[in-house]
């Protein structure tokens, strides 16, 4: 059993974890559906492998923060295109509050640790 | 040339080759495996199949109609592994140990072994091992090198195992390697599964029975039959061919380091390291090397494609490589030419044989009674190898160099065209010319000689083992004239050799007692009557001679005609007519 930390599996964890609150953001412009989604993320290096996003536009759609509809396309399959519902609006709202506090408080407590 | 298959991914039409579609498949079969406990699995999958479909659309044109593996491949990166989608939704599973999370989603799936690439040192075969026990690959790889001294044969194992294991290149294969560990709880779920599924077809067989019967047809009922004959059948063959399987790998494995043993020269075979006992035929100039390769290669290979196929069949595996069967196909081929082309070449030395006679210088007198006994030149050390064919025993003295060995004379006693006693020596030996077999014959030792009326026989001849072991014999001829009386030493007793005497006896009770030579053979003189009651009932035809003994009557037939003793008469019948003599009571 490997109990040693990975560096790499931490980097991934910690983008992970905001990945939810920069698509809310994605979607906070308008409309996207999915490729659009992945293109904005990954030319902000947010996102390493496009698997991960789809299971998580259908928790978030399912728990009521997304909604969709389809869209024919003319290069390939029907397109989801997703945006915001009311609660998804409140949602990033808070996340975004809640980045706000930890990046400061992280970066605080960085600083400080660095200039001792 | 590659087959292609036609497929349906969200909606488009897709010209797949055969390779790349499996690892399409099981790709898909992975993420699905991935999230079939979340809600939205369905449309997760669904999903990424769009995105995939609209992947592989950007990968094909007018002039690329057909998918192959790279584009699959490059696919595949873009959307990341299964385990990469992990998502820190809930929060047990971000406490416990990352290889603990994985294994939480790998679940239901049965276990396979692979090699494992990713944590190789050579090939990753140990690891893969490991994974598969659910052990760390140090012990795999530690019990390997301690085989490893056991005759290579961990190296063996290792290069086998290599090449019989696929190493785990799909993600969904990587999957497959770290799957439900194989224990009680999978085994039993496994075949609860089975049975359930096993049942639901038997209810759908009967459902589908009902239904032919209102709407007749039955050539759907015949398929269901097979259907489901094939899947009891399927299942049934499958035990057996594990059961076959481990047979395989077991004795495959026995035999093979009982063969390495063989090769390197530990055991024995009657006495005789294996090594001495190809020595003794095999001369100096014999390639005793290649022989052993070929050994090797004729009887190593079936064995390790037996422990091979035995394997494959435990775990499973049904990979085969062309080149594989091929190569060792053709080695066996080599081996085996290589060993009958030198075994003919070392028999080849025995073809001719040169019979040396000699008279030996004698001059008995017909009164004397002829006293044949040993001269006892040697003795078996306890030093001594023990060594020999059926009854042609050898005593070997390995404590000298060269070895010598010693053989038993055969003595035989035959009655004479004439008058005298006379003695022969025939000594024999094999060779590829006559004159090699003669030169060899010369090189027995063995003397006979005459001591008054005492006819001293050496008890072993001898030669020395630079002449090597090509059948070497030694034959005593000794002729009697009518009437002449003999005795037969015990010290002998193991050396008269096809004796013929009226009586019947055989040659080893025939020693320490009296004979007179008849016109048909020897006749006991000093045998009890137990001794020749026990000889009753024997039947011997010769080319001359018909000898009948029975308790009741002895009957002998010859040129002279037929001669019959019973206890109550004598009856003679010849060219002197009938007479019949009667005994006292």
């Amino acid at each position: 059993m490997k109990q040693t930390i990975n560096t790499e599996n931490t980097q991934s964890q910690m983008r992970k974890g905001v990945l939810e609150l920069c698509t809310l953001s994605v979607l906070a412009i308008g409309e996207a559906y999915p490729t659009e989604i992945i293109e904005q993320l990954k030319s902000s290096k947010m996102m390493i492998v496009e698997g991960t996003l789809y299971p998580l536009l259908t928790r978030l759609k399912n728990a009521n923060y997304l909604t969709y509809r389809w869209e024919e396309s003319t290069s390939g399959p029907p397109r989801k295109y997703y945006k915001l519902t009311p609660e998804g609006e409140a949602l990033l709202k808070e996340l975004e509050n809640t980045w706000d506090e930890m990046v400061d408080a992280v970066n605080k407590l960085l600083k400080e640790n660095k200039n001792k | 040339m590659n087959k292609t298959l036609t497929i349906n991914l969200a909606g488009l039409v897709f010209n797949i080759e055969e390779n790349a579609y499996q690892l399409l498949k099981d790709y898909l079969a992975a993420i699905k495996n991935q999230f079939k406990n979340e809600e939205g699995c369905d449309e997760i999958v669904a999903d990424i199949e769009a995105r995939l479909a609209e992947l592989l659309k950007a990968k094909t044109h007018e002039g690329k109609q057909v998918l192959v593996d790279a584009d699959i491949h490059e696919a595949i990166n873009v959307m990341g592994k299964p385990s990469d989608f992990e998502e820190n939704t809930s929060e047990e599973k971000q406490s416990g140990s990352t290889s603990h999370n994985q294994k939480t989603y790998y679940t239901n799936k049965t276990r396979r072994v692979f090699r494992d690439g990713d944590n190789k040192v050579l090939g990753g075969v140990c690891s893969g091992i490991a994974s598969y026990f659910d052990t760390d690959p140090l012990w795999i790889r530690l019990a390997l090198v301690v085989l490893f001294f056991g005759f290579g044969s961990g190296l063996l194992l290792y290069i086998i195992l290599w090449i019989i294991i696929p190493e785990a290149k799909t993600t969904a294969e990587k999957l497959e390697m770290r799957g439900d560990p194989i224990d009680i709880n999978t085994i039993s779920q496994t075949i609860k599964e089975e049975a359930s599924q096993l049942k639901n077809r038997v209810q759908d067989f009967g459902n589908g029975v009902k239904n032919e019967f209102t709407s007749q047809r039955s050539q759907s009922v015949g398929n269901k039959i097979g259907n489901l004959i094939y899947t009891i059948f399927h299942g049934i063959f499958k035990v057996i061919s594990k059961i076959f399987g481990a047979l395989f790998v077991l004795f495959g494995t026995l035999l093979f380091v009982a063969l390495l043993l063989v090769l390197f020269n530990v055991g024995t075979i009657d006495g005789l390291s294996v090594n001495e006992f190809l020595h003794t035929f095999a001369g100096a100039d014999f390639p005793m090397f290649w022989f052993k390769t070929g050994l090797a290669m004729c009887v190593g290979i079936p064995l390790c494609m037996m422990v091979y196929k035995g394997l494959k069949l435990v775990l499973g595996i049904k990979t085969s490589y062309r080149w594989l069967n091929l190569s060792t196909g053709i080695l066996w081929v080599i081996g085996l030419v290589l060993c009958l082309y030198l075994s003919m070449s070392l028999l080849s030395d025995f073809s001719e044989e040169a019979p040396l006679k000699t008279q030996i210088d004698v001059h008995f007198t017909n009164t004397d009674t002829l006293i044949v006994k040993s001269n006892k030149i040697y003795q078996k050390n306890t030093t001594d190898l023990d060594f020999g064919f059926d009854n042609d025993r050898w005593l070997i003295n390995n404590t000298v160099e060269p070895s010598v060995w010693w053989g038993k004379p055969r003595v035989k006693i035959i009655t004479s065209e004439n008058d005298s006693v006379s003695v022969f020596m025939i000594k024999t030996a094999g060779g590829k010319q006559k004159t090699e077999a003669s030169l060899r014959a010369k090189n027995i030792n063995y003397t006979a000689s005459q001591q008054g009326s005492v006819l001293l026989l050496d008890n072993y001849f001898s030669f020395v083992n630079t002449d090597k072991y090509r059948n070497q014999g030694v034959d005593m001829l000794i002729k009697l004239p009518k009437n002449k009386i003999v005795y037969l030493d015990n010290s002998l007793k193991y050396q008269w050799y096809d004796i013929e005497n009226v009586n019947g006896i055989g040659d080893a009770e025939m020693s320490g007692k009296y004979w007179k030579m008849t016109e048909n053979g020897l006749t006991c003189l000093s045998c009890t009557k137990e001794e020749l009651m026990n000889n009753k009932d024997s039947v011997d035809v010769h080319e001359h001679t018909i000898n009948i003994n029975d308790s009741n009557a002895q009957v002998h037939i010859n040129k002279h005609g037929i001669e019959i003793n019973s206890k109550e008469a004598h009856v003679k019948i010849s060219g002197d007519g009938i007479k019949v003599e009667e005994k006292k009571k």
